[in-house]
């Protein structure tokens, strides 16, 4: 037989959970922003160049807005068994159709039609847990992809990644986010911003 | 790069024709710099636990922001004040 105080500290929990769940349900009718969509923890988020589709890169794969993040679509990506982990996004800075995602598994995916078809993107790659990406605004050929674990460091590719090649060990702590910035070094680069486990970096590219 | 928290930067974004604009976003919420990343200003009412950041390249004073969990947020002010996308 259980304890009376048992019982009613149940009885209560019970109360509390149905509350939730009733919370939940009524959220979820009326639209709210965290029931529309289970990304599963969001990584990057970019518009493309006419600043009509938003990106959202997240643990559950990668989607894709036409209304500011009212609504979202998954978007395919060509990796066997499960969606790739989506660290990172680079849209083409003028061209809507050219998009780059960082997957934590699978390298650097590139699609040239606005996301129906992609291909692999990793040649000179030494690893594929690809956790930031950037393109140059100036020459958008140019990017550059910070790597994690097998390979770690900085690449850069200069013919929209056809090939890589590692420049450096990279911003020091876990990069998080990596950026071009239209920002002149005076040594005839620009500078790369990277978000990370120990703040905000930045670098000249021209290395 | 002063005048952030010391935490980890999980989101950023630059504004298109303005570089020195830029946005950070962090678990204790939004940040923006009008210097490139010498000092910042942390958005008022932005939300906390944010994960990523962007600015619309057509219209720079529109600003997204994502949670870790995936509710979305619109400043349309550059970033001075937030709402909830619902």
């Amino acid at each position: 037989m259980m304890p009376r105080a048992l019982a009613s500290v149940l009885s209560s929990l019970l109360t509390i959970t149905l509350s939730a769940a009733t919370l939940t349900v009524a959220a979820a009718a009326e639209g709210s922003p965290a029931a529309a969509q289970v990304f599963d923890h969001v990584h990057a988020l970019a518009f493309d160049a006419d600043g009509r589709a938003l990106w959202l890169g997240a643990h559950a794969g990668l989607f894709r807005s036409e209304d500011g993040g009212l609504t979202w679509t998954t978007v395919a990506l060509p990796v066997t068994g499960h969606a790739p982990d989506v660290m990172a996004i680079a849209a083409h800075p003028g061209d809507v159709r050219t998009l780059y995602v960082g997957t934590h598994e699978a390298g650097v995916l590139k699609t040239a039609d606005g996301g129906a078809t992609w291909s692999a993107a990793n040649a000179g790659l030494k690893g594929l847990d690809v956790h930031g990406l950037a393109i140059d605004p100036n020459a958008p050929d140019k990017l550059h992809a910070a790597v994690r674990e097998m390979g770690a460091g900085l690449y850069r590719t200069t013919d929209g990644g056809r090939k890589w090649l590692r420049v450096d060990d990279g911003p020091a702590g876990e990069t998080k986010v990596l950026a071009s910035v239209n920002i002149p070094t005076g040594m005839g680069g620009i500078f790369l911003y990277a978000g990370t486990g120990e703040g905000l970096q930045r670098n000249p590219d021209c290395f | 790069m002063g005048g952030l928290p010391t935490s980890t930067v999980n989101g950023f974004a630059v504004h298109p024709s303005n570089p020195s604009v830029m946005y950070v976003a962090m678990r204790d919420g939004i940040f923006r710099s009008a210097d490139a990343g010498l000092t910042w200003t942390p958005a008022t009412n932005g939300p906390k636990n944010a994960a990523a950041v962007a600015v619309n390249p057509r219209r720079p004073t529109d600003v997204y922001a994502a949670t870790m969990d995936g509710r979305m947020f619109l400043s349309r002010d550059g970033g001075a004040t937030w709402d909830a996308r619902r």
